[in-house]
């Protein structure tokens, strides 16, 4: 299903909920998914923009290439993954929420960036939102880790209250 | 003692510093690593490359996620649950380091979970947990089950003021237990919420042999005492966990396995279901165990193996007189700033030396305020082991909303020292009389841990 909606901000809302489910702190949780097929390598990876929410369908781990080794060292048996473009309009905190426990990487020019922040809730819609400083251009977005096959997912810039933190 | 320690006292301190216990802790200590990237933690010594491997595969345990028993594919990680509290070591323990306390009023996080302990049940050298609920509160389920409960904090503030004038607030909780499955808790039950401890540094703390541990003190009432465990068949010193109710990182592995992830392993075959929860009891298991022996010796053999990350704020700021007025005040008598280790190396070779993690592993009454409650609500007395305090800088730099004490109730190291009570009330009313730069003096110090 296709969505050209853009998922904008009801409110500011602090990153570190942990009161309830973040469903109302992510507004692209709200709206329909647009389903996408994350590549098995970089060239074959599609670009997602911000300020939506996308389907991904992913592949099994051992058959992806990774543009750089998943930040996090775990077993992967059973694991899926996929490797994504993402633009980034402007400089800026972005929240990258997911709705299951996939690791998330993002990868500029060869490098891991490091996250600012993050949250989780197990049970929710999304289960976990992680904050990155970002530069505007295009940044690659990996996940992997979770034996699920599909993961929703969006990239949205933080609410100046949030990047406040 | 009056409002501020006039400076001649600090002069003294420091001098008596500089001639006692606390020189030697000048001297080379073993344990500390620079932590540059956290996800990429740092051993305390050099390992051959057998045991890097050894160390890798833990790293890699600690931070899987473990998925339902039968999950397609899921091989060596198959058997989360069915009720658990968190589906990896990593979501409590992140990279090795302490849990996340709680930010403000609400459910409670992740890394907090409420143990239970039957007060009239089990006996000292072996404890029961709630005869319904076990000895950990699942606060999640697989698919199709109900957790058995949840937990919300409310905090109430609670002012005072320094003799100073200077006034502080601390957040005193309260533990709100709902949705039970199974109906009340035991009224005997001692509802124990604890978050999850650092890593960093146990291997260490369990090269520390007994008899530094028992060593007769001169230090009277704030001594101590310690606790013994029956554990496969042998009765060990507890030393590990917010009470020392772990006897070894094995064991305080494989509780943890076994309550809060419903993991399975050669030592705990069982996980927290009771013969009440008949609809936990019937769920299929990830194998027999569900944590193979080889994950189950690489992810203690990691931990081992862990260093204390250094702080980022050690250089050029361990001068000044918070150290003197750490052993001035009393505080060192309880987190005693040296202990000595019987380590192995890597080629099995056993080597004697000191590690600085200002604990005496030894269990002290802080009193009242920070006592556990049973399910009644009526106050129980306990007694915490002495928190080890290296790594603090670490945490100090790399947390956003750092929390303190077995709970996290504390948001500050400041509000930690004004919790102390019990044994430690002395040394609290004389951090109280310091002067408010002595106080900083004293918390920037602590920063460089």
């Amino acid at each position: 299903m296709r969505s050209s909606r853009r998922c904008t901000w009801v409110a500011p809302l602090a990153l570190c909920v942990g009161v309830a489910c973040a469903r109302a702190a992510e507004p692209c949780f709200a709206g329909a998914a647009i389903s996408v097929r994350a590549g098995a390598r970089l060239a074959s990876a599609p670009t997602l923009a911000t300020e939506r929410l996308y389907r991904l369908t992913l592949t099994a781990q051992q058959e992806v290439t990774f543009a750089h080794t998943p930040g996090k060292v775990a077993l992967t048996d059973g694991a899926y993954a996929g490797v994504a473009r993402i633009d980034i309009p402007s400089t800026g905190t972005y929240r990258v929420a997911i709705d299951r426990p996939f690791w998330i990487d993002i990868v500029d020019r060869g490098k891991l960036i490091n996250s600012t922040d993050f949250t989780g809730e197990r049970g929710c819609a999304p289960h976990k939102i992680v904050a990155y400083a970002l530069a505007a251009g295009t940044l690659v977005l990996q996940v992997s880790g979770q034996v699920s096959p599909r993961v929703e997912i969006s990239i949205t810039r933080a609410p100046d209250s949030a990047s406040a933190h | 003692m009056g409002h501020a320690l006039r400076a001649g006292a600090v002069a003294l301190a420091l001098a008596a510093a500089s001639g006692g216990g606390l020189c030697a802790q000048a001297q080379a200590t073993l344990g500390r690593a620079a932590f540059p990237d956290s996800h990429d933690p740092q051993t305390y010594q050099p390992l051959n490359p057998s045991g890097q491997a050894r160390f890798d595969l833990g790293h890699a345990v600690l931070n899987t996620q473990w998925v339902p028993a039968g999950t397609a594919g899921a091989g060596r990680r198959d058997g989360l649950g069915p009720l658990f509290n968190a589906d990896s070591c990593d979501e409590c323990h992140n990279e090795g380091a302490r849990g996340r306390g709680p930010a403000r009023d609400g459910p409670a996080p992740a890394s907090i979970v409420v143990e239970l302990r039957s007060r009239g049940r089990g006996r000292p050298d072996a404890p029961a947990g709630d005869p319904v609920y076990g000895h950990v509160l699942n606060t999640s389920a697989l698919q199709g089950l109900h957790p058995e409960g949840t937990v919300t904090i409310r905090y109430r503030a609670v002012s005072g003021r320094y003799p100073d004038g200077e006034p502080y607030e601390l957040r005193a909780p309260r533990y709100l237990l709902a949705n039970l499955r199974y109906g009340p808790l035991a009224a005997d039950t001692i509802v124990e919420p604890r978050i999850a401890p650092q890593l960093f540094g146990i291997g260490l703390l369990e090269a520390v042999p007994l008899r530094a541990i028992l060593a007769p003190s001169a230090r009277g009432p704030t001594a101590g005492t310690v606790a013994w465990y029956r554990y496969r068949g042998e009765l060990r010193l507890g030393r590990f966990d917010w009470q020392d109710t772990a006897v070894s990182v094995r064991d305080q592995t494989t509780q943890a396995f076994a309550r809060e992830m419903g993991l399975t392993s050669q030592d705990l075959p069982h996980d927290d279901c009771t013969r009440a929860e008949q609809d936990c009891l019937a769920q299929p298991n990830g194998g027999t165990p569900e944590v193979s022996a080889e994950l189950l010796d690489a992810v203690v053999f990691f931990q081992s193996e862990l260093a204390v990350p250094e702080s980022p704020r050690r250089a050029g700021s361990a001068s000044g007189p918070g150290r003197a007025l750490f052993a001035m005040l009393g505080c060192a008598d309880c987190h005693r700033p040296r202990l000595p280790v019987v380590l192995n190396d890597a080629r099995g070779e056993a080597h004697s030396g000191f590690i600085a993690p200002y604990t005496d592993l030894r269990l002290h009454d802080l009193g009242p305020g920070l006592a556990d409650a049973l399910a009644s609500g009526a106050k129980v007395p306990s007694r915490w082991r002495t928190a080890p305090l290296w790594g603090l800088g670490y945490r100090l730099a790399r947390e956003r909303f750092p929390t303190f004490l077995h709970d996290g109730r504390a948001r500050t190291v400041e509000e930690a020292i004004l919790w102390h009570d019990g044994e430690a009330s002395r040394a609290r009313k004389r951090f109280e009389s310091l002067s408010r730069a002595e106080r900083q003096g004293l918390l920037a110090w602590l920063a460089t841990l």
